[in-house]
């Protein structure tokens, strides 16, 4: 994923840009997170690594084709997922399986490609005691992995989640963070994850922080963490356990950072008695 | 005064096969001038509980007594709807209106209020959920982020100054000033005595907001209690399916692997203290 000093402006939004002479390059298989205030510009680039919108000036590639040839768009879209906030917002299909055949039936591949692909995508969501449900009797993580199903299906080599675990609960949005780690171990697949949350922000690779449309950082998340002028002005506070971990650093007591989970911290805690 | 769920139960279609029982046996309730946070899992009924507390579903059973006075066929539900305003979970699809301003006015002027006084609380509304009217009131709902909808929904709800204020994860999808903004608001609103139900997975939130918390677990009441005793009540949030709070699962674990520790709500440089005390008791 590359993008050549991107700008982007909605329609009556003119003067305002969403996004303004945004750099950046994503590599394969890199799980990046990428933050902001609300209205900072992270749907509006999201959307434009799936090239559900252009730039107004500059370059989007996405795995290595540009988006601004009409040529492009129909392979871009199937290579490049899109996993939006509200799941209920990309569920189509009367019926689990259904849905997760449907961008298959619509690339038109034969009717044994789409079945093995929908059944290996529903043995990587673990929806296959679901698959006769109907859509909306599922739970919310439930849909979730729904909506990753149908995009995983058509085999795409970025997974873009426009803060699609915002509205999930914590271990909900745990297990979210864990596949997207999965599917970037397993298959190497890149994950561009919008999101406002530390928890999230520290489990990924590098994180992007926009700040009124423009790039203000980019980098691993213990050095964004390190320069607090930039989280404070950007709504990120490290989490409990990341401030634990600094404190005890302080007194003494070292502790890696990072994503550790409190059994971790505990662990660790412990081996140093 | 506030709104008492007496033995209140719900079940969706009931008497057909598919009926499902959602909340059984429910006692709570949510007290004027208070915060009281609804904890767990998806799919505890936490959805349900506010739309039946609303008037928005009738209860299959039980009762809901509201400020004193019973509540019962479509006048009850009716007075409950005129109590308690209503944020749902994708508060966004509250908006319909061509503008942010004619979208918030909507409520208080079904509620017969017109001119100046119409035009003012949508002002205040709006200053409230922390967007500026003048940038925002002629901008059509559609055209805002996420975040800014949720606001504007959430204003639509606060014009209509509700006594009672049910309110599904109003915070999901808010960045962290906006979050901030919207504990302002709450705190606010207490102190003008207006109960307030908060359903919510974050315990930063629980910690900073809550006068008491009450957990459901498969449609009935796991706990009930003061912040401090719900939120240290490990093995039983575990039940539920929650998570507690992060530092209180380190102190926990470390309880379980054999450190002398008081298990409690601290802040990171109070837990920092209480695991280096004890590290240092056990070095000897």
């Amino acid at each position: 994923m590359v993008c050549e000093d991107v700008a982007f402006t909605y329609a009556g939004r003119e003067g305002i840009p969403a996004l303004d002479g945004v750099s950046l390059e994503i590599a394969e298989g890199e799980f990046v997170a990428v933050s902001g205030l609300n209205g900072s510009g992270k749907s509006t680039l999201c959307r434009l690594f799936n090239a559900l919108i252009l730039p107004m000036r500059g370059r989007v590639v996405s795995c290595g084709l540009d988006t601004s040839l009409p040529e492009n768009l129909a392979e871009i879209r199937r290579r490049v997922g899109l996993i939006m906030q509200n799941p209920d917002n990309q569920i189509v299909g009367p019926t689990v399986e259904d849905d997760v055949a449907f961008g298959l039936e619509n690339l038109a591949l034969p009717r044994d490609d789409i079945r093995s692909r929908v059944e290996e995508a529903l043995e990587a969501m673990e929806l296959a005691a679901l698959r006769g449900r109907e859509p909306h009797l599922l739970s919310l993580g439930e849909k979730k992995r729904l909506a990753v199903a149908g995009v995983m299906a058509l085999h795409p080599r970025v997974l873009v989640s426009d803060e699609s675990t915002s509205m999930l609960d914590p271990s909900t949005r745990a297990e979210t963070i864990a596949l997207f780690k999965r599917l970037r171990d397993e298959m190497g697949i890149a994950v561009i994850h919008a999101t406002h949350r530390p928890e999230e922000i520290l489990a990924a690779d590098r994180v992007a922080l926009l700040g009124s449309g423009r790039l203000l950082f980019m980098g691993t998340p213990d050095e964004l963490f390190e320069g607090q002028e930039l989280t404070d002005g950007h709504g990120l506070r490290p989490t409990a356990l990341y401030q634990l971990a600094r404190e005890l650093e302080r007194m003494g007591c070292p502790l890696p950072g990072g994503s550790l989970e409190a059994k971790e911290v505990a662990e660790r805690l412990w081996a140093l008695r | 005064m506030g709104i008492a769920l007496k033995k209140v139960g719900f079940t969706y279609l009931p008497g057909t096969p598919m009926a499902r029982e959602v909340l059984s046996s429910i006692d709570l309730e949510l007290r004027a001038g208070e915060i009281l946070c609804l904890m767990g899992k998806t799919g505890a009924g936490k959805s349900t509980l506010i739309h039946v507390m609303s008037g928005l579903l009738g209860a299959t059973c039980g009762e809901i007594v509201l400020d004193g006075e019973r509540t019962g066929g479509r006048a009850g539900a009716r007075a409950l709807r005129n109590a308690a305003g209503v944020l749902l979970q994708s508060s966004q699809r509250q908006l319909f209106a061509e503008t942010v301003e004619k979208d918030v006015a909507f409520g208080p002027r079904n509620q017969g209020r017109s001119g100046e006084e119409l035009k003012r609380r949508v002002r205040e509304s709006l200053v409230a959920v922390g967007l500026d009217p003048e940038a925002y009131s002629s901008r059509s709902p559609f055209s805002l982020s996420e975040g800014e909808m949720r606001r504007a929904a959430l204003a639509g709800v606060l014009a209509m100054q509700p006594r009672y204020l049910l309110m599904d994860e109003p915070s999901s999808g808010l960045d962290l000033p906006g979050r901030e903004q919207l504990y302002r608001t709450l705190e606010e609103l207490r102190g003008r005595s207006v109960g307030i139900l908060l359903v919510t997975h974050d315990w930063e939130e629980v910690g900073l907001l809550a006068d008491r918390v009450a957990v459901l677990s498969q449609g009935r009441v796991l706990l009930e209690g003061e912040k401090e005793g719900v939120l240290t009540a490990v093995e039983e949030l575990a039940s539920a399916g929650l998570r507690p709070p992060a530092l209180v699962a380190v102190l926990d674990e470390l309880r379980r692997l054999g450190l002398d520790l008081p298990l409690c709500l601290p802040s990171p440089g109070e837990a920092a203290a209480i695991i280096a005390k004890a590290l240092e008791e056990v070095a000897g």
